[in-house]
């Protein structure tokens, strides 16, 4: 619960909005109070942080754009806030990888707020990967890679190292 | 035109479709497996296809986009983040026929909340029917439609009961609902829990201080397939399993059946096995060859004493006798020791043989000829005093690599950091007989070119690793990405094999080089066809099992591998390589020379079976951290032996015969088992498989 916080400060932040008092709810759901309003759930919570920052633009432009991110901000709560670091590694990882196969961005084809809420929550699992995983989920690297130039993104965190001239030469020698 | 694919009997795929009948769209139905090979990442079910390259996996987020929010969309979205993710997974959880009261409760107080809110069939917000009614209305309907279940959990919410029975009644459902059939109860919510790839990440947020946390590893939900499977399982005829096997000699693999060759590390013969080698070595390696026996794999079990090297020349010295008169002597004292252990290799050698001769010289020449040895000057540490070649054992001094300064590093490897040392590095080396000093001379030695073999094992070992324990593959992993230097691997010595080259013969190879290949030469010994084991035909697969403590993991992972590979003669290398932490003694080390410990015949002195023995270190063995043997914990009324098998597995057997003969007159009676039973039953055969890795404590948490 101690990280769904962090990772609303973190993208309040980025939104350059308050990011008010959090705390939760008797259904455990997190509840955002700001000048007397309250907000409940996740998904929600963002949708006010964008509502009162300047940059709405991330939330795309047609319904369909709109669909994908609400899909990611709701994957990203379901599936990648309770499990532990290897769980991530192993479950879900593999499947975030296969996706960004052909994209560049999670939802249309910029960046999204979708993209914004992803690298806070995988930042504590990208920078602790080693090289051979990041060689595996090379789709996710180029992404999150292209995400982390943006130092507004970024906000202080160290760039992750993703060079993959220390990656071991996998080739077999014949004879 | 959108398309949706689902798994049948999906609630989440009746979502959508009410969703998108209320939004007036349009919506193809696909039904598939689960597995469907068809599907791309992120393979959930269901999923709104858009366009080719577009679609939603989410369900909420489809019914959102199919029918969006018409006014209040905050609340609307309050009311889906407490469909997602508070009231869905304890469903899922109640389905899969969780025992947990607490789990149950929870999932009271959600219905008696949605209870409150639902009075006089309003809609949930602003009077209106919105996307969220149908979300969560759907989500409950399989509840719903199971008697049993509704009359556990509904009734007595009549303003709920009210509100379905008439969100039912519409016709936007109806219309849904002759689209896909869902099925009542757990049918349903085992489809949803494996069209969204469920495991137990997706936790039960539980609002109770005492949150039971859902089981550590990852068990996917089950699947509607492993039910079937469980199902045909338990009705199936015992006799329809296949025999046992004979017990015939020699054991040797076969073409389509199950070949499993173990082998545990040799122990060294001069030294007296403690229980810290007996666990980390011998016994792991023996439970698993009965287990791979009682499966009716073909299984052969090989271990044997290693009898070369400077250690045994000096104890030699020492006791008046030749080598191999010590080799025999200490040979029978570990032949004995595991006997009593009831240890069950099928040859126990040693490498003081002529096949072992043979193979490690045909190996030696094979690297040689393959261009994988090199010759190199080195320098040896010579004990003037003592006028011999020192070998690595028998110098000590101070540790060469930065930072570290362990005083008693080993001329082989430094105690104090795990790292390699070459014996002529040491800071102040000395004699570990005399105490002197010794002096440095020069020799022409043969290395083995490791760095020319590191892609081949690069390549091998990113296939073989997944199989290992994780000790060893962290261990393996860092040895390389250090980088891998030439190894030497003949010395100056006499009690060796010596090396088959002209100007080289008077000396012998290193006991590393030896050591591993005297698995080989052990089979060798135990048949003549001992080839099928190790250079298996192309239609016979036979798996490495080997075991050992974790000091021994770089030596089987990098060095041993990598002369299979260079040799070049498809020679089979290990894919389950499993390493044990250290066992301490009574939280400190074992130490024959102080006396600190259980060596050798002392288990056997104290007239305690071995079976007890077994149980103990079995129970204590250091998988993923070092452990401790503990007397108090092993004789006590509180020990693992009484508590656990007395009171624990023991008081279960005897609970179910009283069970029996109180209620049934002792009879097991006809059981007609419902769908829950055998989903139970599946998941708790899958359970059984994943953590058969943590070995005997699974079975006494179920019992």
């Amino acid at each position: 619960m101690s990280k769904t916080v962090q990772y609303l400060s973190q993208i309040a932040a980025y939104l350059q909005v308050p990011s008010g008092k959090i705390t939760f709810d008797s259904f455990s759901l997190p509840v955002r109070t700001h000048n007397n309003t309250s907000v409940t759930g996740f998904l929600n919570i963002i949708l006010a942080y964008l509502k009162e920052s300047k940059l709405d633009v991330l939330l795309g432009k047609t319904p369909e754009d709109k669909a994908e991110i609400y899909q990611w901000i709701e994957y990203a709560d379901l599936y990648l806030q309770r499990p532990n670091a290897s769980q991530i590694i192993n479950e879900h990882l593999p499947r975030l990888n296969g996706v960004l196969l052909k994209k560049t961005y999670l939802a249309s084809n910029k960046l999204t707020i979708a993209d914004v809420v992803l690298y806070y929550v995988l930042l504590s699992v990208m920078a602790n990967i080693s090289h051979i995983e990041k060689e595996k989920f090379v789709n996710i690297s180029r992404w999150y890679d292209n995400l982390q130039q943006d130092d507004l993104l970024r906000q202080g965190n160290s760039l992750i190292n993703f060079n993959t001239s220390f990656l071991c030469i996998i080739a077999p020698a014949h004879h | 035109m959108l398309t949706l694919y689902t798994n049948d009997t999906n609630p989440a795929a009746l979502k959508i479709l009410i969703a998108a009948n209320f939004g007036k769209a349009d919506v193809n139905l696909k039904i598939l497996q689960v597995n469907d090979k068809s599907l791309e990442e992120p393979k959930i079910l269901p999923y709104l296809e858009i366009t080719t390259n577009r679609g939603i996996f989410i369900p909420n987020a489809a019914a959102r986009y199919l029918y969006p929010p018409v006014t209040s969309e905050h609340k609307c979205e309050h009311w889906i983040a407490w469909e997602s993710t508070i009231l869905s997974p304890l469903i899922i959880h109640i389905a899969g026929n969780t025992k947990s009261d607490t789990i149950k409760t929870s999932l009271n107080s959600c219905l008696k909340y949605l209870n409150e809110n639902v009075k006089d069939r309003i809609p949930l917000v602003d009077n209106a029917i919105q996307v969220c009614d149908i979300i969560i209305w759907s989500t409950l309907y399989p509840l719903h439609k199971d008697s049993n279940l509704a009359a556990e959990y509904l009734s007595e919410f009549h303003e709920l009961n009210n509100w379905m029975k008439s969100f039912g009644d519409r016709k936007e459902v109806q219309n849904a609902l002759a689209k896909i059939k869902i099925n009542a109860g757990a049918g349903a919510y085992v489809a949803l829990a494996s069209g969204a790839r469920c495991t137990s990440n997706v936790a039960v947020n539980l609002s109770a201080s005492n949150i039971t946390q859902s089981p550590q590893h990852a068990v996917e939900a089950i699947t509607a397939d492993e039910v079937k499977a469980a199902r045909e399982a338990w009705f199936s005829d015992a006799e329809k399993l296949p025999p046992p096997k004979d017990d015939i000699y020699p054991v040797l693999p076969k073409p389509g059946e199950k070949n499993i060759l173990i082998t545990s590390a040799l122990p060294y013969v001069n030294n007296v096995p403690h229980l810290g080698n007996i666990i980390g070595c011998v016994l792991s390696a023996d439970v698993f060859a009965r287990f791979s026996r009682l499966c009716n794999y073909n299984t052969l079990f090989i271990c044997g004493t290693d009898e070369y090297g400077t250690a045994t020349e000096t104890k030699a010295l020492e006791e008046g006798l030749t080598p191999q008169q010590i080799c025999d002597k200490y040979f029978e004292v570990h032949n004995s020791i595991y006997r009593w252990f009831n240890i069950g290799f099928d040859y126990f050698g040693r490498t003081t043989t002529p096949e072992q001769t043979k193979t490690v010289q045909e190996m030696f020449l094979a690297l040689n000829n393959n261009g994988f040895m090199q010759i190199q000057a080195i320098d040896q540490l010579l004990c003037e005093h003592c006028n011999r070649y020192l070998a690595d054992r028998f110098v000590e001094g101070i540790c060469p690599h930065p930072g570290c300064k362990y005083e008693d590093a080993r001329g082989d490897q430094c105690d104090g950091c795990g790292k390699l040392v070459n014996a002529v590095e040491l800071i102040n080396p000395r004699c570990k007989v005399c105490s002197k000093t010794p002096v440095i001379r020069n020799s022409q030695q043969y290395f083995l070119d490791l760095p020319k073999l590191e892609p081949l094992l690069l390549h091998w070992m990113e296939k073989s690793a997944p199989g290992w324990s994780h000790n060893a593959s962290v261990i393996a992993k860092s040895w390389m990405k250090e980088g891998l230097k030439p190894r030497c691997i003949t010395r100056d010595l006499k009690w060796g094999i010596p090396v088959p080259v002209e100007g080289f013969q008077d000396k012998v190879f290193y006991v590393w080089f030896d050591a591993p290949i005297g698995y080989m030469s052990m089979t060798e010994r135990y048949t003549k066809q001992w080839e099928k084991w190790w250079r298996p035909a192309a239609d016979t697969k036979v798996s490495l099992y080997q075991f050992m403590a974790k000091d021994n993991v770089p030596f089987h992972s990098v060095m041993f591998p990598a002369m299979l590979l260079g040799a070049n003669k498809n020679y089979i290398t290990v894919s389950h390589l499993m390493a044990t932490e250290y066992l301490n003694y009574e939280d400190g080390k074992f130490s024959k020379s102080r006396g600190i410990g259980v060596f050798g015949n002392d288990a056997q002195d104290t007239g305690i079976p071995s079976d007890v023995w077994r149980f103990y270190l079995l129970y204590i063995r250091p998988e993923g951290q070092d452990s401790s043997f503990s007397w108090v914990d092993l004789a006590t009324k509180s020990t693992k032996c009484n508590s656990e098998l007395l009171n624990n597995f023991g008081n279960f057997v005897n609970r179910a015969l009283m069970f029996a003969e109180k209620f049934f007159n002792s009879f097991v009676p006809v059981m007609k088992l419902t769908e829950e039973d055998f989903i139970f039953i599946a998941r708790e055969m899958k359970g059984y498989m994943y953590e058969r890795n943590e070995g005997i404590r699974f079975f006494f948490r179920k019992s």
